[in-house]
C-alpha cells in the first residue's frame, strides 16, 4: 500500500501523459501542414528524415550496391519501402513502415523478403514563421525479428532517438536575395541495438557479429525555385518548373563502439524534387563517400502523398486538434 | 526488376493527384501583378495575386507597405467575385520607391498560407 503523500508510479506516468497532451494542444498553432514555416515549404527528403510533422504516405525505392563485408560478397540491394504517418495532434505524429527487399549477391542466389517493421513518433516543438525554422525530435524503433531472415532483417531491435532541424534562409538581407530560396535541414541521432553481438557456430568455428551503437547525422541543402519565383524574383518559370527544388543530401553514419569506432559511412545524394498540392516526387543519385560505403553509385526515387491536403476533413486531420 | 515495376505502378497511381490537387489543399502563389522583384516605371493601379486553389474570401488580405513600413494600399483587398483564385487590392498613385506586398490567405479547405515580395517604382529618364 502506498504511504500517505506518496503517488504511485502508474499515476505519475498518467499525470505526465495528460500534461504532455495538454501542453501539446496548448502550444499547437492553428494549422500546421506538411512542412510549412512562414513562407517556406520544407519538402519530404529521400535520405534524411525531414523535421516536419504531417499526415503523409511515402513510397521510396532504392537501388544500391553494398560493398563486401566479412564473408558476405558485394550485393545489389533493391528496396521498395512504404511508410504511413498519422498526426495525433498537429505537432505529434506516429508512423509505421516497412520495406520489401531484393538482394542479389555477386555469384549468389537472389533473396527476397520483407525487412523489419519500423514504428516511430515525432514531435515538432518549434515552428517560427519569420525565421523559417522547424525543430523536432523523434524516436524510431526497428522491431527485430518481424522481417524475413532471407532479406537480412535483423533479429534484434534498434531504438533510434533523433533531433531534426530545418532552416530557410528567407530572413537574409535584401542584398543577398538570390540566396533566400536556400534552405538547410538535418538530423543528429543515435541508434541503440537491443543486443550487442550475435555468436554463431559455423563450420565448427565460432563467428561473432557485433552490433555497434552508431551515430546518424547529416544534412540537406535545397534551392527552391517556387520560393525564388513567388517571393524573390518572378523569373518567368512555367509550371511545372516553378515547383522544383534542387537538392543535395548527405546522410552519414559514424560507428561509435564494438570494433569499428570512428568509422564513417554515407553518401552524397544530388537530385531534384517536384511538389504539387497533393503529391511530391523526387529522384536522387547515391554516390558513396568512401570505399566502406560502396564503390558504385545508386539511385533513390520517391512518391509522397500529402494526406492532409488530399483528405483535409477526414484522414488528413490530426486526431486531436 | 519486379520492385521497379511495382514502384512505377504506384507512381502512376500518383499521377491523377498531380492534377486533381489543383482544386484543393494549400494555396500556393502562381503569379502576381506586379511580379515579385519587378521594377516598374509607373505606379501600378492594383496588386493582383493568383493562387493555385480557391480562397476563402473572409480570411484573405493584401497589405502594401512603403520603405518606411507605412501602409499605402487602399485597404480594399478582396477575392475576385469572378475568380476565386485571385486576390486583388487597389493602390493610389505611388511615388517612386521600394514597396513590400504582404499577403495572407486561407484556402477553401482551411489551410492558411502567407508570403511577401517586393516591387520597385523607378521612373525612367
Amino acid at each position: 500500500m502506498a504511504s500517505e503523500g506518496h503517488i504511485p508510479m502508474c499515476l505519475k506516468v498518467l499525470f505526465f501523459l495528460i500534461g504532455f497532451v495538454l501542453v501539446t494542444l496548448v502550444l499547437t498553432p492553428d494549422l500546421l501542414c506538411h512542412g510549412i514555416a512562414g513562407k517556406r515549404f520544407f519538402p519530404t527528403t529521400l535520405a534524411i528524415e525531414d523535421p516536419a510533422v504531417s499526415d503523409e504516405f511515402t513510397i521510396l525505392i532504392s537501388r544500391i550496391k553494398e560493398p563486401a563485408e566479412g564473408e558476405e560478397p558485394p550485393t545489389v540491394e533493391t528496396e521498395l519501402s512504404g511508410e504511413y504517418t498519422k498526426r495525433v495532434t498537429p505537432n505529434l505524429a506516429l508512423s509505421i513502415g516497412s520495406e520489401f527487399r531484393r538482394l542479389k549477391p555477386a555469384g549468389g542466389e537472389t533473396q527476397k523478403g520483407f525487412g523489419n517493421l519500423e514504428v516511430g513518433a515525432k514531435y515538432e516543438f518549434f515552428n517560427n514563421a519569420v525565421h523559417e525554422t522547424i525543430l523536432s525530435f523523434g524516436v524510431e524503433a526497428e522491431l527485430g525479428g518481424t522481417g524475413s531472415k532471407k532479406a537480412r532483417a535483423e533479429s534484434f531491435s534498434t531504438i533510434s532517438p533523433a533531433f531534426f532541424f530545418g532552416k530557410g534562409l528567407g530572413d537574409l538581407p535584401e542584398g543577398m536575395k538570390y540566396l533566400k530560396p536556400l534552405a538547410i535541414t538535418g538530423l543528429v541521432g543515435l541508434n541503440f541495438p537491443s543486443r550487442g553481438k550475435d555468436v554463431t557456430l559455423r563450420d565448427e568455428e565460432i563467428e561473432i557479429n557485433r552490433h555497434p551503437i552508431t551515430l546518424s547525422w547529416g544534412g540537406t541543402i535545397q534551392y527552391s525555385l517556387q520560393y525564388l519565383q513567388s517571393f524573390v524574383k518572378d523569373v518567368g518559370l512555367p509550371f511545372p518548373l516553378s515547383r522544383m527544388i534542387a537538392i543535395v543530401e548527405v546522410p552519414l553514419e559514424t560507428c561509435l563502439n564494438r570494433g569499428c569506432g570512428g568509422e564513417i559511412t554515407g553518401s552524397l545524394n544530388p537530385g531534384l524534387l517536384w511538389f504539387g498540392k497533393s503529391v511530391q516526387v523526387g529522384l536522387e543519385a547515391v554516390i558513396p563517400i568512401n570505399s566502406r560505403s560502396g564503390k558504385k553509385a545508386g539511385v533513390l526515387g520517391l512518391v509522397h502523398f500529402f494526406l492532409d491536403d488530399i483528405f483535409p476533413r477526414s484522414l488528413g486531420r490530426p486526431i486531436f486538434r | 526488376m519486379g520492385l521497379l515495376r511495382a514502384f512505377l505502378a504506384l507512381s502512376l497511381f500518383a499521377l491523377p493527384w498531380l492534377w486533381f490537387s489543383i482544386a484543393g489543399g494549400h494555396a500556393f502563389l502562381v503569379g502576381a501583378e506586379p511580379g515579385a522583384g519587378s521594377v516598374l516605371k509607373d505606379s501600378p493601379p492594383h496588386i493582383r495575386i493568383w493562387f493555385d486553389g480557391a480562397l476563402k474570401p473572409a480570411a484573405c488580405v493584401i497589405h502594401v507597405e512603403n520603405g518606411e513600413g507605412q501602409r499605402v494600399d487602399r485597404d480594399d483587398s478582396r477575392v475576385s467575385p469572378g475568380d476565386p483564385r485571385l486576390l486583388e487590392a487597389s493602390l493610389p498613385l505611388l511615388p517612386s520607391g521600394k514597396y513590400r506586398v504582404i499577403w495572407h490567405v486561407k484556402a477553401a479547405d482551411g489551410h492558411q498560407a502567407e508570403g511577401d515580395f517586393f516591387f520597385t517604382i523607378q521612373p525612367g529618364d
